[in-house]
């Protein structure tokens, strides 16, 4: 980045809460998951490389910068991630409810949307 | 699958940056669909019957059961990955707006269109936004980096794209789509000449009724200047018509009986009890005769069940959302009698969260938004 680079804030203003009682295990938690970000991130630059040298034979630096991932390939690339992140996190998800609460059991609709955008 | 529209003033992500966005996304819709539905069983299945066996009843209400979730060891976890996914949403953002920000200050300068833009550096940011940066957003809605700096309203077009998952539709203003469509269906035969949002941000709301209204005065206050001047810029990319003006909701200089209609799309939980007060009195101050207030925002506490409390309350602990506990048991009613309105004339309507071209912002289709009216 440039000296003249102008810098935007990082850090929000307030109190990081504490989930664990150990707090390198909120540490840990944000290692493993900006680096599941980056492995990703990773994942769809191959896919890139792949795509073009496919389409192309042979492919520079600025070809794979200014790819851009038409829809389609973006739902493969959503598909591809979806898998990912349920191989990655498995141990730690459960959607199905015991039986006897089902009825009572509303979740916030705030975080309910399975809608995927770009 | 709908991707947001990237109109001319957008921070456009480059091959990375999208895809470390994306990655945001999908990683909070795999929370949501796969991990946050978790907390019922460990709620029922375990957390529940403990509470039963050493108290010998259910907990009596949501700040009972926040002291025995926050211990439960699924609830800690999938705590620990929403919070870590709303900080990279902003980080991901930020990327993209840091890079190309002298670029986009220019092309907010030449752009052409209508409205127009008065900002006022002595209006104070409230308290309220002071504390602590609201859902997370580094620097929150008033921070200047630059001069004419308009990187808040830059990375808020697109962190909130990113946080809803896309529900509030590709051009980012569903809710603006929500209480228009509201609008006209509760009042078929309204004029509305001047029309007033308050809280507006980055306009998406009023720039959409501006598009759909166009004989129709738009104005839209806020006090984040930033923000404002995105909005300015963003409502001529979209060719929307709005007066946008540096202002404080509580105490404006409009004239008395000016509008027709007053607005605002989730403003007040951001704000203080006080604040609603006096924001509510402005509202009546400002009103014409038979003119309406409009405001609508997150759902109260009545009528959830102690456990859904408890879950929606997550975002005022953990997501610096702490001005949305005083208006989750707040007797609106009362406020707006305080203010001068009938409360014959007062209403709360629950809004489904859902617009004419089939769209809804949430897939939960019983989801609704309260929406505060009054009609002086
Ligand atoms: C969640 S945002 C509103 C979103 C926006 N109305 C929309 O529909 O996209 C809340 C906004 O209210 C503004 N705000 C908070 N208190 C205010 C006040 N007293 N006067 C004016 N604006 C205020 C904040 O600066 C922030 O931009």
């Amino acid at each position: 980045m440039p000296e003249t680079q102008i810098r935007l804030p990082r850090v929000a203003k307030g109190k990081r809460p504490q989930f664990f009682d150990d707090p390198a295990v909120d540490q840990m938690m944000t290692f493993i998951i900006e680096l599941s970000a980056e492995v990703s991130v990773l994942y769809d630059r191959v896919d890139t490389i792949e795509r073009l040298l496919d389409s192309k034979g042979t492919i520079s630096r600025t070809d794979i910068e200014n790819y851009r991932a038409p829809d389609a390939v973006e739902s493969e690339r959503m598909a591809r991630r979806d898998g990912y992140l349920k191989r990655v996190f498995r141990m730690h998800q459960n959607t199905t409810l015991p039986k006897a609460v089902k009825s009572k059991a509303k979740p916030a609709p705030k975080e309910k949307s399975k809608k995927r955008r770009k | 699958m709908i991707p947001q529209t990237m109109h001319s003033i957008f921070a456009k992500p480059n091959h990375d940056e999208a895809s470390r966005q994306n990655f945001v996304n999908d990683f909070r819709v795999h929370l949501a669909s796969k991990v946050f539905p978790g907390n019922f069983p460990a709620y029922f299945g375990r957390v529940l019957p403990a509470f039963i066996k050493a108290q010998g009843r259910e907990p009596k209400d949501r700040h009972e059961v926040r002291k025995v979730m926050t211990k439960d060891p699924y609830y800690q976890l999938w705590s620990a990955m929403q919070r870590n996914s709303q900080e990279m949403i902003w980080d991901s953002v930020i990327d993209a707006v840091e890079r190309q920000l002298p670029d986009l200050l220019k092309k907010a300068k030449d752009l052409k269109g209508k409205g127009s833009l008065t900002l006022n550096p002595n209006v104070e940011v409230p308290k309220y936004h002071n504390a602590a940066d609201i859902h997370l957003q580094p620097g929150a809605y008033h921070t200047d980096v630059a001069p004419d700096d308009l990187s808040a309203g830059a990375i808020y077009d697109r962190g909130t794209y990113i946080y809803s998952m896309g529900g509030l539709g590709a051009e980012n203003d569903g809710l603006g789509r929500i209480l228009q469509k509201f609008f006209h269906k509760q009042y078929p035969d309204k004029k509305i000449e001047r029309v007033l949002d308050m809280g507006c941000t980055i306009g998406g709301s009023v720039s959409f009724w501006s598009t759909k209204e166009p004989g129709t005065e738009f104005h839209a206050i806020d006090v984040g200047a930033p923000c404002l001047r995105y909005g300015h810029a963003r409502a001529k990319a979209v060719g929307a018509n709005v007066h946008f003006s540096q202002q404080n909701a509580e105490k404006t200089n409009f004239l008395d009986a000016s509008f027709d209609v007053v607005t605002s799309h989730i403003l007040l939980h951001e704000t203080s009890r006080q604040a609603i007060q006096n924001i509510f009195k402005e509202c009546y101050r400002l009103l014409k005769p038979g003119g309406v207030m409009m405001h609508l925002d997150l759902p109260q506490a009545f009528g959830q069940n102690p456990l859904e409390g408890f879950l929606w309350e997550w975002e005022i602990y953990n997501n610096n959302e702490h001005f949305y506990g005083q208006l989750r048991e707040l007797d609106t009613a009362d406020v707006a009698t305080k203010a001068g309105f009938d409360p014959a004339k007062f209403k709360i309507h629950q809004v489904a969260s859902t617009w004419d071209d089939g769209q809804t912002p949430y897939s939960n289709e019983n989801f609704t938004f309260p929406v505060y009216v009054a009609v002086k």
